[in-house]
């Protein structure tokens, strides 16, 4: 195995959850964040000799991750939010503990309500939630610090009152609320 | 419920299992291009397609004046040869559109050896009949056009015609077969290096 094949199954092993839950933040669907991630591995993989060391891997990775999320939406053509049916059908389905049930029917309600925000508001939180630094998201983004801490704390805001709201009523909160 | 309850509960996802090995991606990359570059040609015959029409039908019929009904016959020929080839050239491909690929599914890898071999040998062999019937239906229009040349004059156009279009025939027939040899074989080869290791598994 060359030293390229090596570093790269490292890197995938590294970081591998965290970009398919960035994947997962930028597009809904199941099926097609799915799709992104493997485009987000392949592309990994093919412009490996082109990481220099010049930003933090992290960086360098989170960057790939979402202009191949942006090129991936752009594709797609069209803002896919999820459907409330979808979240009541799992929480039926979750049959383990109570706590895990719990948490599936939060890991759900998380999903859809970021499924309802704006895609660039979809990008930062997906970074958000992996507890990137401000400064590291800003360097992704190519904004200063000041402006995203600025948009994080709205999308904050908006995410929080979205969970809040009865399932089914996010649609309308979004609509009318908060644009 | 606060921030720290949504990371938690966010970073408990892990990534499906799938193929990450770099030789994996390689073809995955491979077969996307080719997609992509298929659906392109498809295009492309298309627009093709239209404009051949649109310039027999609407530019040169009211120009040339047709004498005779072999115009209209050759026409006929060469706008269904190309609407057959480029129906056929869809018609296979249309799922792409909408299919995940998917190289972990022996069904996928299968599946898209079977169209990327069709579209081999479709490019390879149905290339020359489709040349030839092109071939017919220009010489049809020759016929009509020269309806009213002496026969000498009609012979050499027909010859000259045919060995233009000939020699155009096989100069791109050897480069489409050498263009296929470079695209298609070296896919198919991977995906049926990947379709024995997935029966294997």
């Amino acid at each position: 195995m060359s030293d390229k094949e090596k570093l790269f199954e490292q890197i995938v092993q590294d970081n591998q959850d965290r970009l398919y839950r960035i994947c997962r933040a930028c597009v809904p669907s199941h099926d097609d964040a799915n799709d992104l991630y493997q485009e987000v591995l392949v592309k990994v993989w093919l412009n490996l000799h082109t990481f220099r060391g010049d930003a933090k891997l992290s960086t360098w990775l989170y960057r790939i991750t979402l202009n191949t999320a942006i090129l991936h939406q752009k594709h797609q053509g069209k803002h896919t939010e999820l459907l409330p049916q979808h979240i009541s059908a799992l929480a039926d389905t979750a049959t383990e503990t109570a706590h895990k049930q719990q948490q599936e029917v939060l890991l759900q309600k998380l999903h859809y309500c970021i499924s309802c925000l704006e895609k660039q508001e979809r990008l930062i939180i997906s970074l958000v939630l992996e507890e990137v630094s401000y400064k590291e998201i800003a360097e992704v983004l190519g904004l200063t610090t000041n402006h995203v801490g600025v948009k994080i704390n709205r999308i904050k805001q908006k995410l929080a009152l979205l969970m809040e709201k009865p399932i089914g009523a996010e649609l309308e909160l979004n609509k009318t609320d908060l644009r | 419920m606060n921030l720290e309850d949504f990371q938690k509960s966010w970073q408990t996802q892990q990534a499906p299992e799938q193929p990450n090995k770099p030789t994996a991606l390689e073809t995955i990359a491979k077969v996307k291009a080719l997609q992509q570059k298929v659906v392109h040609t498809n295009a492309i015959m298309t627009v093709v397609l239209c404009a051949t029409v649109a310039a027999f039908v609407f530019i040169l019929r009211p120009f040339l004046n047709p004498n005779t009904i072999w115009y209209d016959v050759g026409v006929g020929i060469v706008f269904v040869t190309v609407l057959l080839v480029t129906i056929m050239q869809w018609f296979k491909t249309a799922s792409w559109k909408n299919r995940q690929l998917d190289l972990s599914s022996r069904e996928y890898v299968t599946r898209a050896i079977n169209k990327y071999t069709f579209l081999n040998t479709t490019n390879l062999k149905t290339t020359p009949v489709l040349m030839a019937f092109i071939l017919i239906g220009i010489n049809l229009i020759y016929v009509d056009i020269f309806w009213n040349g002496s026969f000498k004059l009609r012979l050499v156009m027909h010859i000259l015609l045919n060995a233009v279009m000939i020699t155009i025939g096989v100069v791109s027939f050897y480069y489409s077969k050498r263009h296929n040899e470079n695209t298609y074989k070296p896919v198919i080869r991977e995906l049926e290096e990947l379709q024995q290791e997935l029966e294997e598994v």
